[in-house]
C-alpha cells in the first residue's frame, strides 16, 4: 500500500468516525425538542464535554465539536431520527420479547454513542448480554463516561471512577464495549477474539449505518462471520439506499462524497427484492424489508401521530418522504429461530411452504 | 435617494446592501401593496412562478428562462425565503421588480413568509450573519404581512392562484377579500388554510400531516372552480420532481420554481404562462448550482442520517 493510500484510508476512517458525532446531534435534537425520549444522552454530551479534550488531536477543537453537536436540526431530520429510533427499539422490543424470559444477546455493530444499551438493560437486566462494537477512539470515549457516570456504570454494572489514563474497553457480566475494526473480521478467530460474545444465545445483530461505510466485500465478511460462528439470532440493518436513474440518490451521493463519506454498497441493489435475495443468498431466512417513509406510514398511528404533528409545524412533508425512501430497514434471521414478529414491511420472504 | 438599478445589480451578485437602503425599499414596497387587494387582478399573458426559497442563481435561471421582468409579467406565489442560502437577495430582488414594475411584478403570500416559520428554516439566521442584528429579517417581515393573500388571471374562465389551497371556511373567492390579512399568519382559520392546505385524492377535507391548513380533494376543487367560474387553480407549496403536476382534470395544478430544492432532492423547476386566451405553457429548468460545496455557509448544506 502506497502512503498516500494509507493517508486516504486513514482520513476517511476520520470522517467515518465523525459520522457518530452526526447521528448523536441528530438524536439531541429530537429529544430537545420531545420526539425521542432518552434519559441517557446528556450524560453522554457531559461526557464528550469532559473526555473528548482528553483525546489525542481533540485539545483544541473539543468545545467547537461539543458546540456543533448540539446545535438544534430541521423538523425533517428530528422526524427522521424518530423514526429511525424508535423502528429498530420496536424491533429489539420485539426480539427481546420473543425470548419469553430467556436469556438472549445483542450486538451492536459500530454503536458509537448509542444509549440503546442502557435502556435494554436497565429493562432486562441478568436476561440481556449487550455487546457494544466500535472504532478503538470512540470506545475509549464511551468508556471514560461510562465510567465517569454513575448512574451509568450502574447500570452496565461497574465500579464508577475516573482514571487518568482513558479505559481502552469495558467489560462487565451484562454488557461488554469492545474496539474493533469490522473489516479486518476476516482474519480472526472468532472464538478467540470475540471470548465474550456467547455463541449459543439467540442474538440479535444491530447494525445502524455501519455496513453502508464498507466496501461489498467486507461486508459479506462481516455477515458471514457472525452467521457461521452464532447458533441463531436476526440481523437488523439501517442504512442509506440509492436508487438508479434517481436525482435524489444521485445528488445524495454527491452531497456526502464532498463530505469525504463514501458509501460503496449505496447503488448495489436496485430495489427491495434484489437486497433480499442477496440476504437469502448469505444465509440468512424470513428476510423483511422497508424503506423508512413506508415505515413511517404503518408503525406510527393514533395518539402517538397526533402527538407527532403537534411537536413542530412540519414544512417538508413531501422531503422527508423522499429522504426516507432512500433509507432501508431490513430484518432477517439466522439458525434455527421461533419469532414470528407481526411488523409489517414492504417486501419479505415467501414463508416456507413445506409440509 | 433609492438607486433601483444598482440594488438589483447588487443582490444579484449577492453584494451587500446597506441597511438603511433595506429599510427604504421595505417601506416603498408596502406602500405599494397597501393598496393591492387580498386577491390582486392580473392581466394576461403572465408567468405563474412557485417557490423559490433563498435559490437566488436557480431565480437568475428562471428569468432567463422565462424572460427577464419587465418583458415578462409575473406572478410569484410565495415562499420566497427559508431554505436556501440567498434568502435575503432573493426577497430583495423581487421587491426591487416590485417597486421598479408594479404593473409587471405580483408577489403573494406563502406560509414562510412569517416570523415564526422563517425562525425555524433559516431567513432569520441569515438576515442575523449577514448584518449582525435581527433589523432587516424586522423589515422584510412587516413586508410580509402586506402581501396579497391570491390572485386571480383572467376574467371568466380564468385562474385563481393561491400558495397553499381551499379552506373549508371559503367557498367563494370574495370571502377572501374579507379577510384581515394584514398580520402574522395564523395557526388556523381562513388565512393560514390558504397557504398551508395541500390537494390530495381524499374525498372533501382530512387532516393535513403538516399540522396547518387541511388536505382537499377533487369534489371539493371542481365545486371550488363551478362556484367561482374558473377553469384552474395553480399553487405551488409542495416539491414536485418533474416540476409541475396537474390533478383532477386539469382543475389544479402544482408549480414549483427551486430546482434541486435545498440542494438535495434532485429534482427539476417549472413556471406556468398562462396565455391570453388562457393556455397554460410550461418551461422546465434545471439548477444553477449542482453540487453544495460552491456555497458559502458555515454549516454543513444538507443533513443526512449517518
Amino acid at each position: 500500500m502506497s502512503p498516500y493510500r494509507y493517508r486516504m484510508d486513514e482520513r476517511h476512517d476520520k470522517v467515518i468516525r465523525s459520522t457518530d458525532f452526526d447521528a448523536l446531534s441528530c438524536r439531541i435534537s429530537a429529544v430537545l425538542r420531545q420526539y425521542l425520549l432518552d434519559p441517557y444522552i446528556q450524560h453522554i454530551v457531559q461526557g464528550l464535554r469532559t473526555n473528548l479534550p482528553r483525546l489525542p488531536g481533540h485539545k483544541f477543537s473539543a468545545n467547537r465539536t461539543v458546540k456543533a453537536i448540539t446545535l438544534p436540526k430541521l423538523p425533517i431530520i428530528n422526524r427522521g431520527t424518530y423514526i429511525r429510533t424508535t423502528a429498530i427499539d420496536t424491533i429489539v422490543e420485539s426480539f427481546a420479547k420473543n425470548a419469553s424470559g430467556d436469556a438472549f444477546q445483542i450486538i451492536s455493530l459500530g454503536a458509537g454513542s448509542d444509549t440503546r444499551s442502557f435502556k435494554i438493560l436497565l429493562e432486562y437486566g441478568k436476561k440481556v448480554v449487550y455487546h457494544e462494537f466500535d472504532f478503538g477512539e470512540t470506545v475509549l470515549l464511551k468508556a471514560a463516561t461510562i465510567k465517569g457516570t454513575p448512574e451509568l456504570a450502574s447500570l452496565v454494572g461497574c465500579a464508577p471512577s475516573t482514571e487518568d489514563t482513558l479505559p481502552t474497553e469495558l467489560h462487565t457480566d451484562n454488557y461488554h464495549l469492545s474496539a474493533l475494526d469490522l473489516r479486518t473480521i476476516k482474519n480472526v478467530n472468532f472464538a478467540e477474539a470475540f471470548p465474550y460474545i456467547d455463541l449459543t444465545l439467540p442474538t440479535l445483530i444491530l447494525s445502524e449505518c455501519v455496513l453502508c461505510y464498507m466496501k461489498p466485500e467486507q461486508v459479506d465478511e462481516v455477515l458471514a462471520a457472525f452467521l457461521k460462528s452464532l447458533r441463531c439470532g436476526a440481523v437488523l440493518i439501517y442504512e442509506p439506499m440509492g436508487t438508479p436513474d434517481d436525482g435524489f440518490s444521485r445528488v445524495m451521493a454527491d452531497n456526502l462524497s464532498q463530505r469525504g463519506i463514501k458509501l460503496p454498497t449505496f447503488f448495489r441493489f436496485p430495489d427491495l427484492w434484489t437486497r433480499l435475495a442477496y440476504l437469502e443468498l448469505m444465509g440468512l431466512h424470513s428476510v423483511q424489508l422497508s424503506n423508512m417513509a413506508y415505515v413511517f406510514r404503518h408503525w406510527v398511528a393514533g395518539p402517538e401521530l397526533v402527538r407527532l404533528n403537534r411537536l413542530e409545524l412540519l414544512d417538508e412533508v413531501e422531503e422527508i418522504d423522499l429522504l426516507n425512501e432512500h433509507y432501508v430497514l431490513a430484518l432477517a434471521q439466522f439458525g434455527e429461530t421461533s419469532w414470528q414478529n407481526e411488523l409489517q414491511f414492504q417486501v419479505f420472504s415467501q414463508p416456507n411452504t413445506a409440509v | 435617494m433609492l438607486d433601483l438599478d444598482k440594488i438589483i445589480q447588487d443582490v444579484k451578485e449577492c453584494r451587500h446592501v446597506a441597511e438603511q437602503d433595506v429599510l427604504e425599499l421595505c417601506l416603498k414596497a408596502t406602500e405599494l401593496l397597501l393598496d393591492e387587494a387580498n386577491v390582486q387582478f392580473v392581466d394576461t399573458p403572465v408567468t405563474v412562478c412557485g417557490d423559490i426559497h433563498g435559490q437566488l442563481h436557480d431565480l437568475l435561471t428562471l428569468f432567463k428562462t422565462g424572460g427577464e421582468c419587465p418583458d415578462t409579467r409575473y406572478l410569484f406565489l410565495g415562499d420566497f425565503v427559508d431554505r436556501g442560502f440567498y434568502s435575503l437577495e432573493s426577497f430583495l430582488l423581487l421587491l426591487c421588480l416590485k417597486v421598479r414594475y408594479p404593473d409587471r411584478m405580483t408577489l403573494i403570500r406563502g406560509n414562510h413568509e412569517s416570523r415564526q416559520i422563517t425562525q425555524v428554516y433559516g431567513f432569520y439566521d441569515e438576515c442575523v450573519r449577514k448584518y449582525g442584528s435581527a433589523n432587516v429579517w424586522r423589515y422584510c417581515c412587516e413586508v410580509f404581512d402586506y402581501l396579497s393573500l391570491g390572485a386571480l388571471i383572467g376574467g371568466a374562465g380564468g385562474v385563481f392562484c393561491i400558495h397553499g389551497g381551499l379552506s373549508p371556511d371559503i367557498d367563494a373567492i370574495n370571502q377572501i377579500r374579507l379577510l384581515d390579512r394584514k398580520q402574522e399568519v395564523p395557526h388556523e382559520g381562513a388565512m393560514c388554510d390558504l397557504l398551508w392546505s395541500d390537494p390530495e385524492d381524499v374525498p372533501g377535507w382530512a387532516i393535513s400531516p403538516r399540522g396547518a391548513g387541511f388536505l382537499f380533494g377533487g369534489n371539493e376543487v371542481a365545486k371550488f372552480l363551478e362556484r367561482n367560474d374558473i377553469s384552474l387553480i395553480a399553487r405551488a407549496h409542495q416539491l414536485v420532481m418533474e416540476g409541475y403536476k396537474e390533478m383532477f382534470d386539469e382543475g389544479l395544478v402544482t408549480v414549483w420554481s427551486a430546482p434541486n430544492y435545498c440542494y438535495r432532492c434532485g429534482n427539476v423547476a417549472a413556471i406556468l404562462t398562462i396565455g391570453e386566451d388562457l393556455s397554460r405553457e410550461y418551461k422546465i429548468f434545471e439548477a444553477a448550482i449542482q453540487d453544495a460545496t460552491s456555497i458559502p455557509s458555515k454549516k454543513p448544506v444538507t443533513d443526512y442520517f449517518l
